[in-house]
């Protein structure tokens, strides 16, 4: 879960199937996916990218994801 | 989330004019067909989004807010709605006004912030406005369909964006890992060929290499790292070197065309062609697997050639929905995918080998002229191109002709090793280089092949490396979703299975629900009394199915808002439920979902009597509508307004309306009253009480509750109140008396058609009789029609909504 500490997402990347809190349920879900992706080995910091990216930044376009791919230098 | 206080419509969809006070409760609106009801529905559409879902979408061309949301004879500039409303979890209240001349922008009073915020969450979610033929898509539709309307009420659209995105990014990069895999082993293969060596390996390289390097005096290399150059401390070339750089140059591409002309000449390629023509024979036997595989192809281009609309048919469709809509029609030509995709495994090396044949080939025609005389290369030319077009053909495996074409003529090599013979002997009359020569031509041929295997190398590395990538990134927010969904699926069915067993529980106690859900796709099949898992349609009645629809738009809806979900609009959405049923989804919706303002609209009645017996609707909390026309609109129910109106037709001598309009209101009266006052009547089970049902049976029930007061007041030793309630029946008995109502127990028609003949002074006592005979039944304050508390089991008394009347007929 560290990886998932500097977000502005206040989901804890589970998805609870009976809550109803103000975290939008797509939030929830891009939030368990960052997470699952930064427990592979070396994916951490492309997780936190995407994170940002769906999360915080709304990045939903294919130029956007590729940019959040591809651009963080990992490459 | 938003809850309406009130609701003014002005010059809107069919009604002229009428202010709805909700007060933020739940409210019914019931008429007959054509009263005005839709309009109210959407007239609160609009005024909280700017949008009538009536007048878009699909069946619905050439109608438009603008042309079609005013009055029929009215104008935008006059066509309003203005709604009361309140933020549910601030309790701040403000005033929307839109125009239908500018929709889009709605006047908000006070200018609040979190006003607007609201309105934009149901601008961009409408579907808080729900009709039946809308909500029973949700248990009818395809599972596309389906996935497409839940997604989009759990506000999960944005999920199929991403993932059709990251798919299409993942796809193209293998696409391209798999070109730079080819490359890399092109660019190997000719470093081999160039070098001499059977294949690329450190050991026979550097041997090959140092061997050059030792005869031009050059230190040899003791290892071949990531920098090695080859060529590392060569002199630049003498002038007199070109002809024999050149023999040595040509002989390399000489070698290198020979090898790949006698790779396609070899029993191994043979074999494989032969088992690949096999294998093409069986696909193209197979006319559903080929018509598969042709389809196939043609959603595979249709994605790679969308660009917000379908390649095929023009029509506009977002990305998301456009590849749920294609990838559900691929899913479903799973044995023509597993087809292809072997055929394409066994094409590959066969397209490989014809595509570095033909470079090969282009190499060593190119060297035509290097005689006085051109050297005939026409078949290695024509090979180079049609070995090249092979490979093409090959990979894109359809049509499937052209493929069949290509097995046949891959291993033609037909005159193609004279025309290399003939170069091989134009080369022998070349000078020969010097050893030296030939040694340093030799390691630049070597440091170039060097270099672009290199690159390609590199490029192959980060195609894998961003193929990895983006394949883990795909699959892993595939896994989200389908993990996410689940979850969100598990709570909608447990809730939704409540729910439905609420209002069935009396024959359906055990049913249950399962959701499967694959990408694109969401299957919901319901329990059949014991007997097995079915789609809602198979078995089900129209009636349980509308049951269904609603009780999963509710479940959706909870588990996406909670207790954010403030509003919900249900155009006529039980009308194929029983009114037993209806009687549970009254209770239901007021226990299950307290915090909710629904509005409801309904064309019987009985239903609506039900809501108000459950309580799911207050004693102000619902509008009859009792007719319509084109110049008022819809006409509600209202002592006043039948009145006024009788009045009015009164004023203008037409005594046959002003008949019509009182006998229309004593009938609705009739049925309220008998309703509310708990009397005795004769049951029909089709609901059709005529006047003479319901009227006098109602003013026994008022006698009987004031004699019954009267007696329990005496009881209760309290003489004031005994003479306050005899006073009381006293009134009642003179305006009964006077309006002669009894008389219908003999004749239940007599009286509309008296009426209807009589002149104007000979009505307007009968007009008078009546007004202070129904007034018996309001509170003075209030206005409200008296009922009896509580509405089953021993009466206890008989009070109005504001408790100015409270008649208790309890005794000690």
């Amino acid at each position: 879960m560290s990886t998932a500490a500097n977000t502005t997402d206040d989901s804890d990347g589970t998805v609870d199937g009976t809550s109803n809190d103000a975290v939008p349920i797509v939030h929830k879900i891009f939030g368990a996916f960052a997470n699952a992706l930064a427990a592979q080995p070396d994916r951490a910091a492309v997780a936190e990218r995407l994170r940002k990216a769906l999360v915080t930044d709304g990045a939903r376009s294919e130029a956007a994801l590729r940019a959040v791919l591809f651009d963080g230098g990992d490459l | 989330m938003i809850k309406i206080s009130s609701l003014t419509i002005r010059d809107f969809r069919g009604i002229r004019s009428i202010t709805l006070d909700l007060g933020s409760n739940n409210f019914a609106v019931c008429g007959p067909n054509g009263s005005g009801k839709s309009g109210v529905v959407d007239a609160i559409e609009f005024v909280l989004t700017g949008d009538i879902s009536r007048l878009a979408g699909k069946g619905t061309g050439g109608l438009s807010v603008k042309e079609h949301g005013p009055h029929v004879d009215s104008t935008p500039e006059y066509a309003f709605v203005e709604a009361e409303v309140v933020i549910a979890a601030t309790g701040k209240s403000a005033t929307i006004r839109r125009t239908v001349k500018q929709p889009k922008a709605p006047t908000v009073t006070p200018d609040d912030p979190s006003i607007r915020a609201a309105l934009a969450e149901l601008a961009a979610h409408p579907e808080f406005v729900l009709s039946r033929r809308e909500i029973i898509k949700f248990v009818l539709a395809e599972p596309s369909a389906r996935s497409q309307l839940v997604q989009a009420l759990l506000r999960l659209d944005e999920l199929d964006t991403v993932r059709a995105n990251l798919t299409k990014i993942a796809n193209a990069e293998v696409r391209d890992e798999k070109a730079a895999i080819r490359h890399a082993a092109d660019a190997g293969s000719d470093f081999a060929l160039a070098l001499g060596i059977p294949k690329i390996s450190s050991a026979p390289l550097l041997i090959a290499v140092n061997t050059r390097r030792t005869t031009l005096g050059l230190p040899p290399l003791n290892e071949l790292t990531a920098t090695t150059s080859v060529r590392e401390g060569l002199q630049p070339p003498t002038s007199a070197a070109g002809a024999a750089v050149n023999k040595t140059r040509m002989l390399t591409e000489l070698r290198s065309a020979r090898e790949r002309l006698e790779g396609l000449a070899t029993a191994k390629f043979e074999d494989a062609l032969s088992a690949t023509r096999a294998a093409v024979g069986t696909l193209e036997a197979d006319v559903s697997l080929l018509q598969g595989a042709n389809r196939e192809n043609m959603l595979r281009a249709a994605l790679a050639l969308y660009d917000d609309e379908c390649p095929v048919c023009g029509t506009e469709f977002e990305l998301a929905e456009f590849q749920t809509t294609v990838t559900a029609k691929l899913a479903a030509l799973s044995a023509a995918t597993a087809k292809r995709q072997q055929l394409e495994n066994a094409l590959d090396p066969i397209a490989d080998a014809l595509d570095q044949a033909a470079l090969a080939f282009t190499a060593a025609a190119n060297w035509s002229n290097v005689a006085k005389i051109p050297i005939p290369v026409a078949k290695l030319a024509a090979a180079a191109q049609s070995k090249a077009a092979a490979a093409a053909a090959l990979r894109k495996l359809l049509p499937i002709e052209a493929t069949k074409e290509s097995l046949a003529t891959a291993g033609d090599i037909s005159g193609l090793r004279d025309e290399l013979a003939h170069l091989d002997a134009a080369a022998a009359l070349l000078p020969d280089p010097s050893t030296q020569d030939a040694a340093r031509e030799y390691l630049v041929i070597a440091q170039s092949k060097l270099e672009s295997w290199r690159k390609c190398r590199k490029a192959e590395v980060n195609a894998k490396t961003r193929a990895e990538l983006t394949s883990a990134v795909s699959a892993t927010f595939g896994d989200a979703i389908t993990d996410g969904l689940e979850a969100i699926f598990d709570a909608v069915r447990s809730r939704f299975g409540a729910l439905y067993r609420a209002i069935n529980h009396d024959d359906e106690s055990a049913f249950d629900a399962r959701f499967k859900q694959v990408p694109g796709r969401l299957a919901l099949d319901v329990d059949f009394y014991g007997r097995g898992f079915f789609p809602p349609g198979a078995y089900h009645s129209e009636g349980h199915q509308d049951g269904m629809g609603l009780c999963l738009y509710l479940a959706l809806t909870d588990h996406l808002l909670g207790q954010r979900f403030s509003i919900a609009v249900l155009d006529d959405v039980l009308m194929s439920v029983d009114s037993g049923h209806r009687r549970e989804f009254s209770r239901l919706l007021k226990t299950e979902f307290p915090h909710t303002q629904f509005i409801l609209t309904t064309h019987d009645p009985i239903w609506l009597k039900h809501m108000a017996s459950e309580g799911l609707v207050g004693p102000k909390g619902s509008a009859r509508f009792r007719k319509w026309d084109v110049d008022h609109g819809p006409a509600e129910w209202d002592t006043k307004n039948v009145w006024a109106e009788i009045d009015s037709y009164l004023a203008l001598d037409d005594v046959p309306a002003a008949a019509g309009a009182l006998r229309r209101y004593l009938e609705y009266l009739g049925e309220e009253v008998c309703h509310r006052l708990r009397a005795r009547v004769e049951f029909r089970a089709d609901a059709q009480f005529m006047l003479g049902d319901t009227l006098p049976h109602g003013l026994v029930a008022l006698g009987d509750a004031y004699k019954r007061g009267r007696v329990a007041a005496g009881k209760w030793n309290k003489p004031e109140r005994v003479e306050e309630i005899k006073a009381l029946e006293s009134a009642f008995v003179d305006a009964r008396t006077a309006a002669n109502v009894d008389q219908w127990q003999v004749n239940t028609a007599v009286h509309y058609n008296s009426w209807a003949n009589l002149s104007k002074p000979d009505f307007i006592p009968v007009v008078d009789a009546y007004r202070a005979l129904v007034a018996n039944f309001h509170c003075g304050d209030c206005g409200g029609l008296l009922r009896v508390s509580p509405e089953r089991g021993p009466k206890e008394s008989v009070r109005c909504s504001c408790g100015t009347v409270l008649i208790s007929l309890v005794e000690p």
